[in-house]
């Protein structure tokens, strides 16, 4: 088991509570306000099993993505160049976020509704289809909203080295979203007023804490982790001229 | 259960925290940040994923989500901003624009993004057949306008503008200006993705052909094919829809498009290339696909950029009638706009004012310069009681008229909407380009499908490579500039010659042989009456225009014009409008007039004046007799005169024309006159600018290419119905706007040098075609015999582009003044 397991998951359960309010309405799309029965659980399985499809794949085109990275690095005569990207990605993302949040810094304040009216143009479309398919459809679709924390767990699936690692943070992320979402509703209105921006705060502080870890697993000891074809160290020239 | 949770999602308990601007998220309810994002409406979102969440729901119509969540919350619906596209067409104080017809149907003004061929246009025009309760749809293709009759009780305006976006025309409530600039930019933005696109994709190739056949390692020959694949998709994607959507609308309306061929080629392309990517062999052609997105969308946005934009029916209006009238209440006179003038209203006009309404002269008698209008070249007489139009001009004294048609109701502004009328109806030109395209389709297309069948047998992998690399090679990317680049180079030079062209497709029209068809005032000839007969001594003349100088009579100018000279004492000048001049000039009793007024007052005239007199009026001049110290010294005759080149230009313009025709509103005795001695097959005059629209359009519908020549605004109704429209130096605005020509020169020379250019211009086109043909030539010959390497063919492109290129830019259009070989007399 891969180490960043447990803490991927454990960061995952903590910053949910946003996860539920904000793709609260895609499950209530879901649910479609049908009465209760056996085609309304299906219906939520679907969208779990969706949203885990999609973060799967999602994950291992990090990996994927990471390891073409570190194949150019190598040529360049870097080591681990995705973990170090990926790890200052979230550490810099996590620090503008706290400042953000905290008013220090004002950054583009223009919603991007563009990108909404698109999703939601596909929404519609989905819309007159029947409770099941619909909902997998949903939950296939969760990942194209721009939604940062996501990001977080997608750059550390990045670092991770490679496809089947990359898949496995993303389901620790999963199994991490699911009691929120699932629960969905109790007082989530009030919950969600009340620690909302502690909730901000404390993301924020997770992801400079994963992109840390990342940073030391992977950038400092390559040798434990490495991706390719278990070579050690750096080529001294230029692969590309024929010696 | 889950209904439940569903219910609780919508009912959650009442706290203190609403979700209004100031104090949480409008999505999820949390605390804002100091800096919230907020949307076009106001809405305040604690992060980006909200924002588009809301926006999503907002656009899928499930904006009830909200307003059940809200509404238990606090109580009252908050107002639902439009999550609908266009529905800002159906906005009330647009349709007051729209023009209602007696069955109840409405018609609409749309201007359409995205229009860029023949193709869009019988496209846009399919509507009627898509949309339930559109009666009519047309497109004028010159201003991106289309003008919808629909049912309001069957179909919204906003349904309309949805079935057009989602063909891939955005529309815009018609007076937004800006659409020609969206359009513009969108390109570039395209052109722009698609160069950045190019360049990264060429430099992995280079490592790929630098790799090639030298052992390179397995692991970066993948590495550089996926980055290519991955590379090419925004280009493809993005850029390259220009293509894909202009083959698609040259599909389905069955008009030939070069979209077509370079769409087949780069779908090719791609697909095999991605293909072979995933199973790790074969060839990939990802730069030269790229490269060929790239140049040809070149070309596309140099096309773009030569559509003039055309003016609006505002402009016309304006240009014509003034906008401004007098009214005249009891002694007191009061300015007011020509638009709020009623039937029945008075009004004044000064000399040197236009007329701004139709109507009758109530008091006073003038002279009216009618030009414009009818064409006539010499002022009209006009007494009370006489009919006057919008649009001439006061030549002689104040007077007082009563409106009788006004605003929309003007022969004027009538003339206008004939000419709109004219300009919708008008077929666009298809280009030669275009043309060719359906035939190279159908060619490439058999000579793929021949390459597959013979390497079939040897290798069918190879025989799929072969026909891709043929597909490929032969792409159209040489063949989509060669019109853009020779039109660019042709229309910059003749600009740099006094000729303003609107677009490419009016030089290729201008470069078939047409009927001619000219207007005679101010194009053959000068305009304004000139002296052309004196019978007197030239010492006569000089006392004469002494004693015109300072007459704002036409005739008085063109005797001052005649006879320059050094100025002469001048005593007890005595000018009766309309009925001549006295003066003392020099120590003698100077009288002019017309041979009446010399009746009237008893001077004595001659047979043989008399004879002269009546010879000019037989031809159509104005005779105008001299009387010195009581004697009829001299005789003048006043009428059109025919420029000095017209002759020779017009013998040169028959060999390059079908035939020649003069329609004038002039007399048709002056008309005779003027064109004893030219080679014009037909000389009408007397012609009413409704009429002249009708001959052209009676040409037009014989299925005959007709050029109409002119300055007038009698003229340009005609114009519009033309396949090409000439304005002529000196002409009134509105020809210029209903003209896809407008030359700067006067006179007659500047039609034959256009047509001139343009022959030139048509064969820098089809030069630079054949060269690329050639080239495509080469290409498949080396692809169906297996030759093409995927560097040889990302050779070969840039090379044929650059040969089209340089036998665009050694085009002989429009270089040299022509030398006209004057065979006059």
């Amino acid at each position: 088991m891969s180490p960043l397991f447990v803490p991927v998951m454990v960061a995952s359960v903590a910053g949910s509570l946003h996860c539920a309010a904000m793709c609260g309405p895609f499950v209530a799309a879901v649910a479609g306000f049908a009465p209760a029965g056996r085609g309304g659980h299906a219906a939520h399985a679907a969208y779990h099993l969706g949203r885990l499809t999609t973060y799967l794949f999602l994950g291992g085109a990090a990996a994927l993505a990471g390891q073409a990275l570190d194949l150019a690095g190598k040529a360049a005569g870097f080591a681990s160049v995705s973990a170090i990207i990926a790890g200052g990605s979230l550490v810099l993302g996590g620090l503008s976020a706290l400042a953000s949040n905290h008013g220090l810094v004002k950054l583009r304040r223009q919603a991007p509704t563009r990108w909404g009216t698109l999703l939601g143009r596909w929404l519609a479309r989905i819309r007159g289809l029947p409770g099941v398919p619909r909902a997998l459809l949903l939950g296939l679709s969760t990942t194209l909203v721009p939604c940062g924390w996501l990001y977080v767990f997608v750059a550390t699936a990045a670092a991770a080295g490679r496809f089947e690692a990359g898949a496995l943070v993303m389901f620790a992320f999963w199994l991490g979203t699911l009691p929120a979402l699932v629960v969905a509703g109790v007082g989530l209105q009030k919950l969600v007023a009340k620690f909302g921006a502690h909730a901000r705060t404390a993301s924020a502080a997770l992801a400079v804490a994963a992109g840390v870890v990342v940073l030391s697993l992977r950038a400092a000891a390559p040798a434990s982790v490495d991706i390719t074809d278990g070579s050690t160290k750096a080529p001294t020239s230029c692969p590309l001229h024929p010696h | 259960m889950i209904a439940a949770l569903a219910n609780l999602l919508l009912s959650p308990p009442a706290s203190g925290v609403t979700s209004s601007l100031e104090s949480g998220c409008a999505h999820c309810g949390a605390k804002l940040p100091a800096g919230p994002l907020r949307d076009d409406e106001g809405h305040a979102f604690c992060c980006a994923g909200c924002a588009t969440v809301f926006a999503a729901i907002q656009t899928a119509g499930l904006g009830a989500f909200y307003d059940g969540r809200d509404a238990l919350r606090d109580g009252a619906v908050p107002a639902r901003p439009s999550g609908r596209r266009f529905a800002e067409l159906d906005a009330p104080e647009l349709a007051r624009g729209f023009e209602a017809h007696e069955d109840g149907t409405l018609s609409a003004e749309l201007a359409l993004e995205g229009v860029h061929c023949a193709a869009c246009v019988w496209l846009v025009e399919r509507l009627p057949l898509v949309l339930r309760g559109v009666q009519d749809a047309r497109l004028d293709f010159a201003r991106s306008l289309v003008t919808v009759r629909f049912d309001p009780s069957l179909t919204k305006l906003s349904a309309v503008g949805s079935a057009l976006d989602r063909w891939g025309y955005t529309p815009h409530a018609a007076d937004s200006v800006g659409v020609t600039e969206k359009t513009d930019r969108a390109l570039l933005m395209r052109l722009g993705v698609a160069g950045a696109v190019a360049g990264n994709v060429m430099l992995m190739a280079l490592a790929l052909y630098s790799g090639a056949g030298r052992g390179a390692d397995a692991d970066y020959a993948t590495y550089f094919r996926y980055g290519s694949l991955i590379l090419s998709l925004p280009s493809l994607l993005y850029s390259a829809q220009v293509f894909f959507r202009g083959a698609w609308a040259s599909i389905r309306a069955r008009v030939p498009s070069m979209d077509l061929p370079i769409a087949i080629g780069i779908s090719a392309g791609f697909s095999s290339g991605a293909f072979n990517t995933l199973v790790g062999r074969g060839e990939i052609y990802f730069d030269t696909i790229t490269t060929l997105i790239f140049l040809l969308l070149v070309g596309r946005w140099l096309g773009q950029k030569q559509k003039l934009r055309a003016a609006s029916a505002a402009d016309f209006a304006q240009a014509l009638a003034p906008a401004t009238a007098r009214l005249v209440e009891g002694e007191e006179r009061h300015e007011v706009r020509a638009a709020t003038v009623e039937v029945g209203a008075l009004l004044e006009v000064l000399p040197g004012e236009r007329i701004p309404v139709d109507g009758r002269i109530e008091r006073g008698a003038s002279l009216l310069d009618t030009r414009l209008l009818t064409g006539e070249s010499t002022p009209v007489e006009v007494k009370p009681g006489d009919r006057v139009y919008a649009g001439t001009e006061n030549a002689g004294t104040a007077f007082l008229l009563l409106a009788e048609r006004v605003g929309r109701g003007t022969r004027v502004a009538e003339l206008v909407r004939s000419m709109e009328a004219a300009q919708r109806e008008r077929a666009p030109i298809v280009r030669t380009a275009d043309r060719l395209s359906a035939a190279f389709v159908v060619a490439v297309l058999l000579l793929a499908f021949a390459t597959v069948v013979i390497w079939w047998s040897v290798d069918p992998a190879l025989a799929v490579d072969h026909a891709v690399a043929l597909l490929v090679v032969t792409c159209p990317c040489a063949l989509g500039m060669a019109t853009p680049l020779a039109v660019s180079v042709a229309l910059a030079r003749a600009a740099r010659r006094g000729l303003l062209v609107k677009n490419g497709e009016t030089l290729e029209a201008l470069a078939r042989p047409a009927h001619l068809v000219f207007d005679k005032s101010g194009t053959l000839t000068v305009g304004r009456p000139e002296l052309i007969d004196w019978q007197g001594t030239p010492e006569l003349g000089r006392r004469v225009s002494a004693a015109e100088r300072g007459g704002d009579h036409p005739l008085a100018r063109a005797f001052c014009r005649a006879f320059a000279g050094p100025s002469l004492e001048l005593q007890n000048v005595n000018r009766m409008p309309g009925a001549g001049v006295r003066a003392k000039v020099d120590g003698h009793e100077i009288s002019i007039g017309t041979p009446e007024l010399m009746r009237a007052s008893g001077v004595d005239i001659a047979p043989s004046i008399e004879e002269r007199v009546r010879g000019h009026a037989a031809a159509g001049s104005t005779p105008v007799l001299v009387a010195e110290d009581g004697v009829v010294a001299g005789v003048a005759a006043f009428g059109d005169a025919l420029r000095p080149d017209a002759a020779a230009t017009l013998r040169e313009l028959e060999k390059l024309s079908s035939s020649i025709t003069v329609l004038s509103g002039d007399h048709p005795l002056v008309v005779e006159r003027v064109c004893k001695d030219l080679p014009v097959r037909e000389a009408r005059g007397a012609v009413s600018p409704e009429e002249k629209l009708a001959a052209v359009r009676a040409r037009i519908a014989r299925g005959e290419p007709v050029i109409m020549i002119g300055d007038g605004v009698n003229d340009a109704a005609a114009m519009s119905a033309a396949t090409v429209g000439f304005a002529v130096h000196g002409g009134a605005e509105a020809s210029l706007l209903a003209a896809s020509v407008f030359a700067t020169a006067p006179g007659v020379k500047p039609v034959l040098e256009a047509i001139r250019g343009a022959r030139a211009t048509l064969h820098a086109i089809q030069r630079g075609l054949a060269f690329s043909l050639i080239y495509n030539a080469v290409g498949v010959a080396l692809a169906m015999t297996g030759q093409l390497s995927p560097l040889v063919a990302a050779v070969m492109m840039p090379l044929s582009s650059l040969t089209v290129l340089t036998s665009a830019l050694r085009s002989r259009a429009f270089v040299a003044p022509p030398p006209l070989e004057d065979k006059s007399s």
